[in-house]
């Protein structure tokens, strides 16, 4: 190869990196409530793949058959420990609001964080489970959910 | 500049005995600040009943760089064995070269899929769990979501000009250090894997970063791959020379 073109190469990697380095510079935190756009986005919801909790690893005094969950009174929903990484539990509130609780899945082995969210009827949410398994607390007086979407 | 000009070689070697240095250590220069206050701005954007704790969120080390450690290794390999070349004569040196090269070139593809595979089970959990809002998403958040990317780039600007300056130095040792392809595509190589880090960082927003750091690993796993089998390939030759003269 030639010095020229060897040096001409050089200059050029040198360019792109600085481009590269300068965009990299700016202010962009994010937004995590936020989906995420572009091609990242959408390569990632296609790499999100299947990972839902089956319905019969989930048992509670309010699981009613077909996945619904009839909840008078704070009701414990046991997702058993099981699968190979990290697996989704999508409630979907269809009857009054309801304050959903968990734990934070733990893949640095560090402390338990636990997390509760309300949902008003209509609202869903993905709870994400390790291997270990989780218990998520419905706490309402009167409301309704459905596993899955 | 018929002869080789020695100090700029060795120079030229330490310069990239450096680079991986300084990729070997990265894990421990990168990272481990706390992100605490920015965990609670992330996470109060979800409208959350009951906070999580911010204690233990700390800025993750990432892969990338410690990882383009497995194409500049080769790098430092080639011109190692240039500058062994210098002090051993050239029977030895033909037939060491051969066998080292064959058993190092094995061990590299090995361990080059074994992290390759680590660093992609790691971008499924990362976008399993980001995908999972509000509970997935805010335990991505305390693990990955905080990338040095600031330090990552001093980082890797330091390493690109010390890859720079490896180039120059060799030119400037010897010309005749351009008419080796291998060598050039190399060091070529090297400084691509600079800059797709840097694109790669500077692609998405800072909490995504993580994902798009591991994706800069599997990339570099997957060159030094094909390095390892150019390398392997190459050495074939030379034991099969060095087997003949001592049957």
């Amino acid at each position: 190869m030639g010095k020229k073109v060897f040096i001409a190469l050089l200059i050029v990697i040198g360019v792109l990196f600085v481009v590269f380095v300068a965009i990299g510079t700016r202010e962009r935190d994010g937004n995590a409530s936020a989906e995420p756009g572009g091609v990242l986005g959408s390569l990632m919801k296609k790499a999100q793949g299947q990972s839902d909790v089956p319905l019969n690893d989930l048992s509670a005094d309010c699981l009613k058959p077909g996945g619904v969950l009839i909840v008078q009174f704070p009701c414990a929903v046991t997702v058993a420990g099981g699968g190979d990484g990290l697996r989704t539990v999508r409630l979907t509130a269809t009857q009054g609001t309801v304050e959903v609780s968990a734990p934070l899945p733990d893949q640095g082995g560090g402390s338990t964080r636990e997390v509760s969210k309300e949902l008003s009827s209509g609202d869903d949410i993905n709870v994400a489970v390790d291997k270990d398994g989780a218990v998520i607390s419905l706490i309402c007086s009167g409301c309704q959910l459905r596993v899955g979407g | 500049m018929d002869r080789l000009r020695t100090p700029l070689f060795v120079l030229a070697l330490i310069a990239c005995a450096l680079i991986v240095l300084v990729e070997l250590s990265s894990p421990f220069i990168l990272g481990g600040h706390g992100a605490g206050s920015a965990f609670l701005e992330q996470a109060s954007t979800f409208g959350l009943n009951k906070m999580p704790s911010s204690a233990g969120v700390e800025e993750p080390p990432g892969r990338g760089i410690p990882y383009m450690v497995l194409v500049d290794g080769i790098l430092l390999y080639v011109i190692g064995l240039m500058g062994i070349s210098l002090i051993v004569p050239d029977r030895v040196h033909g037939r060491l070269q051969g066998i080292v090269t064959v058993i190092g070139s094995i061990v590299l593809i090995i361990v080059a899929i074994v992290m390759a595979i680590i660093a992609l089970i790691e971008v499924f959990v990362m976008i399993t769990l980001f995908m999972s809002p509000p509970f997935g998403t805010i335990a991505y958040l305390a693990l990955w979501g905080f990338f040095p990317t600031g330090d990552a780039s001093i980082l890797n600007t330091l390493l690109m000009s010390l890859k720079i300056s490896v180039c120059v130095l060799l030119v400037f040792a010897h010309q005749r250090f351009l008419q080796n392809k291998g060598l050039v595509f190399l060091l070529l190589t090297s400084l691509v894997c600079g800059v797709i880090l840097s694109f790669l960082h500077a692609l998405v927003p800072t909490i995504l970063v993580s994902i798009t750091d591991n994706i800069a690993a599997i990339v570099f796993a997957i060159v030094a791959i094909i390095w390892a089998i150019v390398l392997l390939i190459g050495s074939i030759p030379s034991v099969i020379k060095a087997i003949r003269s001592v049957v």
